[in-house]
């Protein structure tokens, strides 16, 4: 009686750590294969619009969000390719407004533990062309923004939940910028244009 | 006049690594390339180590001002080394960014001991300001802020 009742109590614990502890792997979707956006869009008058794509639910996987809103003219153009194993973006856009014009995007690699955030607020003018690579084993954050307004970058890498903060920076630029950033960890051939 | 005019030119070139080396287990590298041309404002700073603690290598650089500013970061961090390399100028110019009169404050500080989490969130000279918080203390320590406005925003924890 009493080994039942240790056993029930102990199989679950067993099977529960074993899961914990497993290695973070690929997403496993069920249904789809992966998923293509391609976007462009010419507005004068007012946006407000967002989207966000992960690998996985919770904290896990690859996540990245972006979004812009406001009134003025927006000439931009998404292309965005998400499978199981990480995705590809690209916002590149031309942005004109008297100042009421934000911009802002986000990306997660909980796999490699990177993030990067970039936003754009009182845009003027802005030239944008920022590109997002990041899978299980590596994220390419390129950014390249050119404008008149408040630009604030952001990121930091971390080496896993539990291991140490490897770099963290956080700038704003206010006034006319000019701004060619590249972050990348971990392993991969990657050819930026600066 | 020209008293007040900052000429600053540097060039620094850091090569820190510890002697024995770092334990990553995920990470096998990180590398940053950042240029930028400034005429207005700017504050920022970049913090690398390859341990937590008091162990391995550390290194800061910051710079904030206003001014006319062209600067070049170039570094490298491995479970071995830091490698940072900053090139730069910076003419000093009198730039006041837009701040709004307004004396309305609002703050929010949470706290759990047990876990050992705060953040604290103010905000100052706000003309409007949209503000949905959420802190849950349950179990595990959630803070959620989202917050849309104008003026000042403070946010922190630790």
């Amino acid at each position: 009686m009493g080994f039942i009742m240790k056993a029930r109590v102990l199989l679950p614990l067993i099977v529960l750590s074993a899961m914990l502890t497993s290695p973070t792997g690929l997403a496993a979707w069920s249904i789809a294969g992966n998923v293509t956006d391609h976007s462009y869009l010419y507005l004068s008058g007012y946006i407000d619009e967002m989207k966000i794509y992960q690998t996985d639910s919770g904290i896990a996987g690859q996540k990245l969000v972006v979004g812009t809103e406001g009134s003025g003219t927006v000439a931009r153009r998404q292309t965005a390719y998400v499978d199981e194993g990480g995705m590809f973006f690209n916002e590149w856009g031309v942005f004109q407004s008297e100042g009421d014009l934000r911009n802002a995007l986000c990306a997660k690699n909980y796999a490699v533990g990177t993030v990067i955030s970039e936003s754009y607020t009182e845009i003027e003018y802005l030239i944008k062309d920022t590109v997002i690579f990041q899978d299980d084993n590596v994220s390419i954050y390129t950014i390249a923004s050119e404008g008149r307004g408040t630009a604030r970058l952001g990121a930091r890498v971390r080496d896993g939940p539990e291991g140490a903060t490897i770099m963290t920076y956080g700038g704003t630029y206010i006034g006319d910028f000019n701004i060619r950033q590249e972050i990348g960890s971990g392993s991969a051939l990657y050819l930026p244009c600066l | 006049m020209t008293a007040r005019v900052l000429l600053l030119l540097i060039v620094l070139l850091v090569t820190l690594s510890s002697p024995g080396l770092a334990d990553w287990n995920v990470s096998k590298n990180v590398t940053q390339r950042s240029t930028i041309f400034l005429r207005g404002y700017m504050d920022e700073i970049f913090i690398y180590q390859t341990e937590e603690g008091l162990a391995g290598s550390k290194l800061v650089y910051g710079s904030r001002g206003s001014g006319t500013a062209t600067r070049t970061v170039t570094s490298y961090v491995d479970e071995g080394e830091i490698s940072f390399n900053v090139q730069g100028e910076f003419f000093y110019q009198p730039y006041t960014p837009q701040t709004s009169e307004n004396d309305l404050l609002r703050a929010l500080r949470a706290k759990n001991r047990e876990v050992g989490t705060v953040v604290s969130e103010s905000y100052a000279g706000g003309v409007y300001l949209i503000n949905d918080p959420l802190a849950s203390q349950n179990d595990v320590p959630v803070y959620q802020i989202s917050s849309q406005g104008r003026g000042a925003a403070r946010l922190g924890t630790w």
